[in-house]
């Protein structure tokens, strides 16, 4: 056995025997080791700093209050396929830490992990999902559909994108939804940007999510609609159309600088998070607040890296939260003071202590 | 005995006896040395540990020597070197759990938690219930946002080293995080009982008890850390009052975080909002332009009480 000097006294004798010496040796080291993590289990010291009991104390007061009473806040959830996933690692984080989160909306997979959120699916169940997302989730592919789409030109159907959404949430309509939700798709006739906020939830986010090149467009009432992504990677004025005031966007896009694609879907990617990556330049300036996650290397096919896009969703919120905290605070803050002449800031209880 | 056997008997013999001579003679090396890193002459074990001294140990004494060398390179606060000789004790020794936990702290203690996290995930695997491994494990989870797996490496730690009032601290802390207030009161209590010296420990079971609603409670708490006049406690009571609406406390815990701290921030905001309360706009203006200068600029409070203070000029 080896001598294990970090366990202190709970040094164990594990297997073999040791002879005297050797037992004297490891006696001796593990003496030392005690005091080498003494030292390394500090006691910490909690935040009682000025920035830390003010953050709290206006965050109580802030999450205390009827959204009539404060800023109303928007998640936006941008595009992004595969990469996109990491939405839910943000979510994670915005839920574990009471984040208020009153209007959500969602572009392509933003829309269905969106919708998901909206109808009152648990992030737990959101995680497990995507865990599970292949290449044929949502959509009829398999070799013999792919050599048909390369070949004949046939494109597939996303009939699976819908009947997933609604295994997942039913058949609720917009109106339902515990959060109001919007999400985008696009006419392929005529290039509009179309707002889904009313009617049936599964059908738009399938229409969101209609990759152009690769699923047939979706008819819906006289319109043929694609993937939102090409008009509003972003969508933040789906979320103002919601009303909301303060708007955080979480962002997935492709880092298409480094990507050499060599292949049709790779180029039809490519183009789209190009189109994507340009049209939302200007909608990045109207969020209040971004988050990041690095997960531009994530091709949209790379559905094995979506536990790796998760984490780094959970990484980039857990990081920028108390920013994202403090930015909201300061936006609420004449909502806030406008009640502090009348009555108590009385918060019983929420928040991060 | 056939002489052919005996003779390769011999020759094994012989060979044996200068070996056991040499790993003795290492054993008292590493013997003296232990003893001089024991008393803190850290200097002289690496003086005496130098590459060529090292590299005439064997086996457990080698490892050891490895593990001596480096501990005296980070007591000395030479981290570089130390990083350098558990790297190479860990190539020599892969599956030595002792090595891959220091190599896997000091990676920590240096916020490289891509590096670290491997090596402690490697030491659980070798040893399921490894307390440092899972430790490890618990505080960069914590530090990433993975607070579920956090607490459960938390778990696995208390189970091997349930006295550690440190730990159950920490794990307090997280529970508190995740908003398992209840959990993380029942942690931070059992922090308190093993350690009740710990004023810490009150402080964060304050912030539990305040985030539960339970206020009372949260300054009853408070109430030794007020009387021996820590700042950080004098203004959570008085901010925790001014939320309760009870004004007069909250003026008398704002003149008493005064006298310890006059120019305090958090004694400044709250003495505007009694006169916002009160309805007196230009005093409040003048006390939130007070607590702006007062902080650091740019910081959230800085922040804050010039935008209150630009608000409240604003409604005069």
């Amino acid at each position: 056995m080896k001598s294990s000097p970090l366990y202190g006294r709970n040094c164990p004798p594990q297997g073999g025997q040791l002879d005297s010496r050797r037992l004297a040796a490891s006696r001796m080291v593990c003496l030392f080791a005690a005091c080498l993590l003494a030292a390394q289990a500090a006691w910490a010291a909690p935040d009682y700093s000025p920035d830390a009991l003010l953050r709290a104390h206006l965050w109580r007061d802030l999450i205390s209050r009827p959204v009539s009473r404060r800023p109303k806040v928007g998640l936006v959830l941008s595009a992004g396929s595969t990469r996109a996933t990491a939405h839910v690692g943000v979510l994670q984080i915005l839920e574990q830490a009471g984040f208020p989160i009153d209007a959500v909306a969602g572009t392509s997979m933003g829309a269905v992990i969106g919708a998901m959120y909206a109808a009152g699916r648990p992030v737990k169940r959101l995680w497990e999902v995507a865990a599970n997302l292949n290449l044929a989730s949502g959509s009829n592919m398999n070799s013999f559909r792919l050599i048909e789409l390369m070949l004949a030109d046939k494109l597939l159907s996303s009939d699976n994108a819908e009947r997933f959404t609604r295994s997942e949430i039913g058949g609720l309509r917009f109106d339902q939804l515990p959060i109001p939700f919007a999400c985008v798709a696009m006419d392929i006739y005529t290039g509009e940007a179309i707002l889904f906020h009313e009617g049936d939830v599964a059908t738009a986010v399938r229409a969101s999510m209609n990759l152009p090149g690769v699923f047939k467009p979706v008819e819906y009432r006289q319109r043929y609609l694609v993937d939102g992504g090409v008009v509003d990677y972003i969508p933040i004025d789906a979320a103002r159309s919601l009303g909301a005031e303060w708007v955080l966007a979480s962002i997935t896009e492709s880092d298409y600088h480094s990507a050499r694609p060599t292949s049709v879907l790779g180029m039809l990617e490519q183009v789209i998070d190009i189109r994507g990556a340009v049209l939302s330049r200007e909608q990045r300036q109207r969020a209040q607040f971004l988050i990041e996650p690095p997960v531009g290397d994530i091709g949209i096919y790379e559905t094995g890296r979506v536990p790796e896009a998760m984490a780094k969703g959970v990484i980039a919120a857990n990081k920028a939260l108390k920013p994202a905290m403090e930015n909201l605070l300061l936006f609420s803050l004449e909502a806030l003071a406008r009640d502090w002449g009348t009555a108590p800031a009385a918060a019983p209880s929420g928040g991060r202590p | 005995m056939s002489r052919v056997p005996a003779a390769l008997l011999g020759a094994l013999l012989a060979a044996a006896v200068p070996a056991r001579a040499q790993w003795n003679s290492g054993l008292e090396t590493i013997k003296l040395l232990q003893k001089q890193f024991n008393q803190g002459r850290y200097n002289e074990v690496i003086a005496q540990l130098d590459s060529a001294s090292l590299l005439k140990l064997r086996d457990e004494n080698l490892r050891v020597g490895y593990v001596l060398l480096g501990a005296s390179y980070e007591k000395t606060g030479q981290l570089d070197q130390s990083l350098s000789f558990y790297q190479v004790g860990v190539r020599l020794f892969p599956r030595d759990k002792d090595l891959l936990a220091r190599l896997a702290a000091l990676l920590h203690q240096a916020g490289l938690e891509e590096q670290a996290q491997p090596l402690f995930e490697k030491l659980v695997l070798i040893d399921p219930h490894n307390a440092q491994g899972h430790l490890g494990l618990a505080q960069i989870d914590r530090a990433l946002g993975f607070l579920d797996r956090s607490s459960v490496h938390y778990e696995k730690t208390l189970e091997t080293w349930p006295e550690r009032g440190d730990i159950w601290q920490e794990y307090g802390e997280e529970l508190g995080e995740a908003r398992d207030y209840r959990t993380a009161e029942l942690a931070l209590r059992r922090a308190l009982a093993l350690a009740p010296e710990k004023t810490d420990i009150i402080l964060d079971l304050a912030l539990v008890l305040r985030a539960m609603g339970r206020t009372d409670e949260a300054l009853t708490e408070l109430a030794e850390p007020v009387r021996s006049g820590r700042p950080g406690a004098l203004r959570a009571r008085a901010l925790w009052l001014l939320e309760e609406g009870r004004g007069e406390e909250s003026k008398a815990a704002v003149e008493a975080l005064s006298s310890v701290a006059p120019k305090d921030p958090v004694a400044l905001y709250v003495r505007a909002r009694l006169e916002l309360k009160a309805g007196r706009l230009a005093q409040a203006q003048g006390f939130l332009r007070q607590a702006a200068a007062a902080s650091p600029e740019a910081s959230f409070t800085a922040r804050v009480c010039a935008a209150l203070a630009a608000w409240a000029g604003r409604q005069r």
